[in-house]
């Protein structure tokens, strides 16, 4: 319970496998692409200042949801850890899961992994649809038909097309793919929200909407963070001995 | 009654409310960004966004380079 609370630094110290992997937890729960996804959802629902209170409510429900899943998939994989189970995929978690908890638990289990690569999917490809077609000056709107938005649901696709494809090259490493998209979006990061914050700081634009100090200081100490954080990566993958492995020694 | 009816195309009665929904909002019309030149900056701003495009474009060749070298 204690070490499930108080964070504390795995045996083996700072190494740049574990910032290789801080980073991409970070990337893949606060990913660039949904800041422009979100305010491309916004646009293309063409909703107002009125209508703030229930988008912020809608998010606000889609991130406890995520959360909570988020965290079953946590517990789950520490109970097969604990089985002494060694897994390297969650459909192999999944069915290591089935032989201890039973086929429900399993199916739930992948049935939840179904839905993360369905809205991963169509989510991340149709933020790119939407932030190219805009970029492109193009007709870009789930609202349009087919005829009149042929350039943005053309790239939903191929975007929908290239990601499937990716997934079926035969003993692609899958695992090591998603950790580098992860750690590739940590990085942006930074440079994204660094934007974002200049635009939420523009009072002649947001007016009483504008971010309030303690908007600001979550936003910098978030962006400082990872600025932190790729500048380690960074020297520990110039300078792979730099950090002594053992530096921060065994804590777990 | 609510009514999806275009609100346009109706007046609201006594025996009914007019939904008013951002779809029937009329389209903005985008700026042309070709026509607005190129934007006005100063040094500082400069330098800033060169600096970012440099940690940027350093930062992918690194996690690129890191997750070769993992593949192999």
């Amino acid at each position: 319970m204690k070490h499930a609370l108080v964070p504390s630094l795995p045996a083996g110290g700072i190494t740049p496998e574990l910032m290789f992997l801080v980073i991409a937890i970070v990337g893949t729960t606060i990913a660039p692409w949904q800041l422009f996804f979100q305010q491309s959802c916004i646009a293309d629902k063409r909703l107002r200042f009125a209508d703030l209170k229930w988008a912020r409510l809608d998010t606000f429900l889609g991130a406890c949801v995520t959360i909570t899943a988020a965290v079953c998939m946590m517990i789950a994989g520490a109970a097969s850890h604990t089985h002494g189970f060694r897994f390297t995929d969650p459909a192999q978690m999944a069915a290591d899961i089935g032989t201890f908890a039973g086929p429900v638990m399993r199916n739930l289990i992948l049935l939840m992994m179904i839905n993360a690569a369905v809205l991963g999917t169509t989510a991340i490809s149709l933020s790119s649809a939407w932030a190219y077609g805009e970029v492109r000056g193009w007709p870009h709107s789930l609202q349009l038909p087919w005829r009149e938005a042929r350039g943005f649901y053309s790239l939903y696709l191929l975007s929908v097309a290239a990601a499937a494809g990716i997934v079926l090259i035969p003993r692609a490493p899958l695992q090591l793919i998603i950790l580098g998209v992860q750690v590739l979006a940590g990085v942006i990061l930074p440079s994204a929200i660094i934007f974002l914050q200049l635009l939420l700081n523009d009072k002649e634009l947001l007016g009483e909407y504008a971010n309030k100090p303690w908007n600001n200081w979550v936003n910098w100490t978030i962006i400082s963070v990872l600025f932190i954080l790729s500048l380690i990566l960074a020297a520990q993958v110039a300078a792979p001995n730099l950090f002594p492995s053992a530096a921060g020694g065994p804590t777990t | 009654m609510a009514t999806m009816a275009n609100p346009i195309d109706m007046q609201a009665g006594k025996d009914h409310f007019v939904v008013v929904h951002p779809l029937d909002d009329v389209l903005e019309t985008k700026v042309d960004m070709d026509a607005l030149g190129p934007m006005p900056m100063t040094r500082s701003v400069r330098v800033s966004l060169l600096s970012l495009r440099a940690y940027l474009i350093l930062m992918v060749l690194l996690v690129v380079y890191h997750v070769v070298m993992l593949a192999r």
